[in-house]
């Protein structure tokens, strides 16, 4: 939890302690004192009152809200088919304008939930329709200053409803959002910048990838896959050659998590990196770097003095199928580290027969540890099983 | 002749010794009721991150960490083909569950090879960590990744330990193999890993999944149970999770992640030299000896607790079977407060050192014995006249009215962070459980813990055994 929000609960907490402190003071002072004179008794008596009666009124608030949220739910659940043939008729040409800002003025929240839902479903002119619609009847206005709330949901609820708009005024509001203290709105907020398919927009979104946390960034990077052409073309070398440890961890993290072909040359190149955990996430990202001489390059890192990185590169050989790396990996399955072993061994159960050939005579003249490694690869192998490690 | 006039000590200072335990049971519920507070704004806080929808889009990316799910099985027939088949089938793309069966004497192997068509396989034991002999390795013929693990019965500590020298994921879930684990579970304990380098740990929320229905292993209606004794129990889980361990995790000094689901980096585990095998508790004794191994060498150790996950765990419905489990609970307590004690007020270890473990000894460990002492001293002292009536009041006022409080600010807090219960009835219920688990079965779980401290004292090991009834299953 970051330090301002930690701060703001120490905060909360400190406020509802003392107003209870309060509270207890004068329940103690006005009510229970005068009828029982010892102090310990009067004030216990004074807390286990006034904690009574708040538990009573948070209760009964929960219970009431949580009936008016059903009730209103009813109640929308029965006007939202004729909003939502009002909302079909306009998205068709017909002018229904009069009548929903009517409804919306009744049922603001089923019209904007049917607003939502016709918005992400259609294309064309009929959804144009609908996002003039939402622009004139003072929507987007509204929902514009809603993000502007302090609090969270109903920042994200806003943010949710400008994104299908795709208006314009949006676009703003996306990109201050990709600096907010919430994590959900910031993926919200890049996710309709890359939605709205600009370039410049694509680019901001890959840059603010590189400076979130895992689970945010694995999140955007899934949203960036359909974009990735254009970001190897050069915003992605860029980072790449721009030697920030952790950009380039990122970026690296990217390619990988595409898990797709990406013709980026760079990554060769960070093969070759002196930090061991570069040249092993660039190993890991190397099976989908499609550039010339990067096999070579694997090859010789099966025998890198990491054990991080010779697993990584006898997993990256195994993905490639590199066929010259029969002999390094072969050699590996005696490695000290057993990771390294166990990645050598299934990298060449993948290579087809020439692998598994020298697997099974490993399982009878081998080391025993390497016999054991490989007989795991072959009976893998032999079942059709490729998702282990 | 009363029983006090044979103790003159007490004879002469009762009122004083009163005012002891006054103050002593009116401070933990005060402490409890400040935890309490800070955890509801703690969970509020929580509710702002990401979601399980937003979570599920992370499904699809190969960014998330490998885990190994490691489900100890010791006479699981009953409940072990639904158990593994939710673990199997959880929303997470990189997971394999190995489950150990630690010689069971039912047929618990047996279920599983036939249910998941297991072959004895050639997978490597990598892992170093000293157990009782492996007998075999299975994994599935068809295309999960399941892994039993068949060895001689050596405890629940040692089954982890030997699920842990054949895992091969980036993280490690301890979890009980009779235990019901969320869809989205795994994804949302995966996140504090993914969003601060230092976390070491990860604790998920049970809850009983007595009174529910559950379908192919999932919980498909969440529901109480008809039995006071399981709705008792159920707001003591509240209590405990939703005020306590949030709020502990508020300023990383949790000392307890449940066994029933705990998410741990491998590497930190094995670091740590596994779980010992020594101790009844050893959820907590792991979870104590990571927190004094990494800040003695001043490694970064985050240990959180996130309320989101879930975990569904089938609680006791016989007395008999749960004062064995308050036993080892309370055994386990005093065991790993004992092999740390070193922590105790200790400063280097910041507020765990100051507050946390201090707490643990002082009301956790201590506790029922003093709680006990204060309820036998009121009573005798009453009966024979020696003690001014008002102060006896305030005594039972301070222990038993400020419990109900605790009890109802716990299922408050439940229903207006996670409402997790769409039966405003069973909110009603729960409120009952709440104000009457105060008169006599806290009581009694006060002695059972004092017993449990007094058996720990004289060494008494051993875990007693569970019965299950297996899960309500629904007919559909």
């Amino acid at each position: 939890m970051p330090f301002g929000a930690r701060s703001r609960v120490w905060m909360s907490t400190a406020l509802v302690t003392a107003a209870y402190g309060i509270l207890i003071w004068a329940a103690n002072r006005f009510v229970t004192a005068p009828h029982f004179p010892q102090w310990g008794l009067s004030v216990t008596l004074a807390f286990t009152g006034v904690q009574f009666v708040l538990a009573a009124i948070i209760l009964s608030g929960a219970l009431v809200s949580r009936t008016l949220t059903l009730l209103l739910m009813r109640r929308g659940m029965k006007v939202a088919p004729e909003i939502q043939s009002c909302l079909a008729a306009h998205a068709n040409g017909e002018n229904r304008r009069k009548r929903l800002a009517l409804f919306l003025r009744r049922y603001p929240e089923v019209v904007e939930t049917s607003l939502f839902a016709f918005l992400s479903s259609l294309r064309g002119m009929e959804r144009e329709r609908l996002q003039k619609l939402a622009a004139d009847l003072g929507l987007v206005a509204s929902w514009t200053k809603r993000f502007r709330s302090g609090r969270v949901s109903k920042r994200r609820r806003a943010l949710e409803l400008l994104a299908v708009t795709g208006s314009p005024e949006a676009m703003g509001v996306f990109r201050r959002a990709l600096d907010d203290r919430d994590e959900w709105l910031r993926v919200m907020a890049s996710r309709a910048l890359v939605a709205g398919g600009n370039v410049r927009e694509v680019h901001r979104s890959f840059e603010f990838a590189l400076r979130q946390t895992p689970a945010v960034r694995s999140l955007v990077a899934e949203d960036l896959k359909p974009h990735m052409q254009i970001l190897a073309a050069r915003a992605l070398p860029q980072v790449l050659r721009s030697g920030d440890k952790s950009l380039v961890l990122a970026a690296l993290d990217i390619i990988w998590g595409w898990g797709r072909a990406v013709p980026v040359a760079e990554v060769s190149g960070l093969i070759d990196s002196g930090d061991a955990i570069v040249r092993a996430v660039a190993l890991r990202a190397a099976p989908y770097a499609s550039t010339d001489g990067i096999n070579g390059k694997i090859v010789s890192r099966i025998s890198d003095e990491a054990p991080l990185v010779r697993r990584a590169a006898a997993v990256a050989a195994g993905k490639r199928r590199i066929e010259e790396a029969i002999p390094q990996l072969l050699a590996r399955l005696q490695d000290s580290d057993e990771r390294v072993a166990v990645a050598a061994a299934r990298a060449l159960a993948t290579m087809g027969e020439p692998g598994l050939a020298l697997l099974e005579k490993e399982v009878v003249m081998g080391a025993p540890d390497a016999a054991s490694v490989a007989l795991e690869a072959l009976e893998k192998a032999r079942i059709g099983r490729t998702d282990w490690e | 002749m009363t029983l006090l006039q044979w103790f003159p000590f007490v004879g002469l200072a009762y009122n004083r010794i009163e005012w002891f335990f006054i103050v002593y049971v009116g401070t933990i519920n005060a402490i409890n009721f400040v935890l309490m507070v800070l955890g509801y704004f703690a969970l509020q806080r929580h509710s702002s991150a990401l979601g399980v929808s937003e979570m599920r889009g992370m499904f699809k990316s190969s960014l998330l960490p490998s885990v190994s799910i490691l489900a100890p099985a010791y006479n699981e027939s009953a409940t072990i083909r639904l158990s593994v088949r939710a673990m199997l089938n959880l929303n997470y793309p990189n997971h394999e569950v190995i489950v150990i069966n630690d010689g069971s004497k039912d047929d618990t192997l047996r279920i599983l090879i036939e249910e998941f068509r297991l072959y004895k396989s050639s997978r490597r034991i990598t892992g170093r960590l000293p157990t009782q002999p492996v007998r075999g390795v299975y994994e599935s013929r068809d295309p999960i990744r399941l892994v039993v693990v068949d060895k001689v019965n050596g405890g629940k500590a040692d089954s982890l330990n030997a699920g842990l020298n054949v895992a091969r994921g980036d993280l490690a879930a301890a979890v009980d193999s009779d235990s019901l684990l969320e869809a989205d579970s795994l994804l949302e304990v995966v996140r504090p890993f993914l969003t601060d380098p230092e976390m070491v740990a990860v604790g998920g929320l049970i809850r009983v999944v007595n009174g529910c229905t559950v379908e192919d292993g999932r919980v498909t209606r969440v529901g109480l149970s008809k039995s006071w004794l399981v709705r008792f129990q159920t707001i003591e889980y509240l209590r405990a999770f939703l005020g306590g361990r949030v709020a502990f995790s508020f300023f990383n000094s949790l000392l307890l992640i449940s066994g029933a689901f705990g998410l741990f980096r491998r590497w930190a585990l094995i670091e740590a030299g596994g779980f010992e095998t020594g101790t009844v508790g050893e959820d907590m004794e792991l979870v104590v000896r990571l927190h004094e191994l990494r800040r003695s060498r001043k490694a970064p150790c985050r240990i959180a607790f996130v309320p989101h996950p879930v975990c569904w765990t089938e609680v006791p419905e016989l007395w008999r079977t749960l004062y064995r489990q308050r036993n080892r609970w309370q055994r386990g307590t005093v065991e790993s407060l004992w092999l740390h004690r070193s922590m105790f007020l200790n400063p280097r270890y910041g507020a765990l050192g100051l507050f946390a473990f201090p707490y643990f000894v002082a009301f956790e460990a201590l506790g029922p014995a003093v709680e006990l002492a204060g309820y036998l001293l009121t009573i005798t002292c009453l009966v024979s006249g020696r003690i001014d009536p008002a102060v006896a009041a305030l005594f039972f006022v301070v222990s038993v009215a400020f419990g109900v409080l605790l009890s109802i600010s716990s299922v408050l807090i439940e229903e207006l962070t996670l409402s997790r219960y769409p039966n405003p009835t069973d909110v009603l219920r729960l409120l009952a459980a709440a104000v009457l688990e105060n008169f006599g079965y806290r009581q009694l779980m006060t002695l059972w813990r004092a017993i449990g401290l007094f058996d720990a004292l004289r060494g008494k090991t051993g875990w007693g055994a569970m019965e299950r009834r297996g899960f309500k299953v629904s007919e559909t």
